[in-house]
């Protein structure tokens, strides 16, 4: 079916029949769904992705564990898609040099709460998902709203809280989607329980990489993250990903992608 | 001996992308990452043939090492 043949129903409409059946928007967005009927805002979605494959991303529930350049770009990409319910995590506020590259960072956001800002920004672009947002670390809340994931998104900052996290996912057997970027420079991997192949990347490192050196780039942040957000969407809906076997090294200065093999598992 | 050394990212930078290095025998990893003058606190995954390797593993005729930088921002 063509995508401008699809029978669509426009957010006006799904407002107006949530007011009437006293529901939840996205409550309204699930039925239309079910009964052949695309709300707008998915119509490009499809035929990319199925009906049936937007209504699980309806229901599905993701964390972002990390606010800046990757995870800002991420919960962007996740809520466009409809995932329903997505979780976020970072104690951090903006700051002046987080101008050059993180998405929703502006002036007059500076000093604020950066997972109350994305929250906000957020509920502009699509009402119908449900935002958590904790300014605290996402250990705060190990045992609560962590656990309840499908899927977690490493958009970290430093390597010894990468590991920590991917320890964290794999006891909790939870996929974890890591990314981590420097100046012109990214990888991305998927992580499925009991995969080790972050301590490999990382060995005993302590500290931070060479972003220390190299900084990091608007593009390259978008770029990784990106790459991140399409892994997430591919896990929710059992699609297949070459990125639970490889981990995929980007150099946007030369443009060349390496994949390599996972050796340790 | 021969060995095909790959550098990735900013390793590029003033050295070269992969390059053949002919080598003494029974010499390192770790030796090649000095001799390249590769700070070790920058060193993120090294590859030998396709398997992650340290720095202390002896190079063979033949090899093939891709050397990586640490990346963790985000």
């Amino acid at each position: 079916m063509s995508n401008e043949n699809i029978r669509q129903i426009s957010w006006q409409d799904i407002i107006s029949l949530a007011e009437v059946r006293q529901l939840p928007p996205g409550e309204i967005e699930k039925t239309c769904l079910q009964k052949g009927l695309t709300p707008a805002r998915y119509l490009r979605n499809m035929n990319a992705i199925s009906r049936d494959e937007q209504l699980r991303l309806l229901d599905a529930r993701v964390g972002v564990c990390g606010c800046g350049g990757l995870g800002l770009y991420i919960m962007s990409h996740l809520a466009r898609m409809g995932v329903g319910h997505l979780s976020v995590w970072d104690p951090d506020t903006f700051s002046e040099s987080n101008l050059n590259r993180q998405l929703f960072a502006s002036y007059a956001s500076l000093g604020q709460s950066k997972v109350e800002v994305c929250r906000h920004f957020i509920q502009q672009i699509n009402p119908a998902v449900a935002v958590t947002a904790r300014k605290s670390y996402w250990e705060d809340d190990r045992e609560s709203i962590f656990k309840q994931q499908q899927v977690i998104v490493d958009a970290l900052d430093n390597i010894p809280s990468r590991l920590a996290l991917a320890e964290a996912c794999a006891e909790e057997k939870i996929p974890l989607i890591h990314g981590a970027v420097a100046g012109w420079y990214g990888q991305i991997t998927v992580i499925m329980p009991g995969d080790k192949s972050l301590q490999v990347l990382y060995g005993s490192a302590v500290g931070k990489g060479i972003e220390q050196e190299q900084g990091t780039l608007p593009f390259t942040a978008a770029a990784i993250a990106s790459m991140q957000a399409a892994e997430v969407i591919k896990l929710l809906l059992n699609r297949e990903t070459d990125l639970t076997g490889e981990i995929c090294m980007v150099d946007l200065l030369d443009l060349s992608i390496e994949r390599i093999k996972k050796t340790v598992t | 001996m021969k060995v095909k050394v790959k550098l990735f990212a900013n390793f590029r930078k003033d050295r070269f992308k992969e390059k053949d290095m002919e080598l003494a025998d029974d010499c390192t990893i770790g030796w090649v990452v000095d001799h390249l003058k590769i700070p070790r606190k920058e060193l993120g995954v090294i590859f030998l043939n396709g398997l992650s390797a340290e720095t202390d593993t002896v190079l063979k005729d033949g090899d093939t090492l891709s050397i990586f930088p640490m990346v963790g921002g985000g």
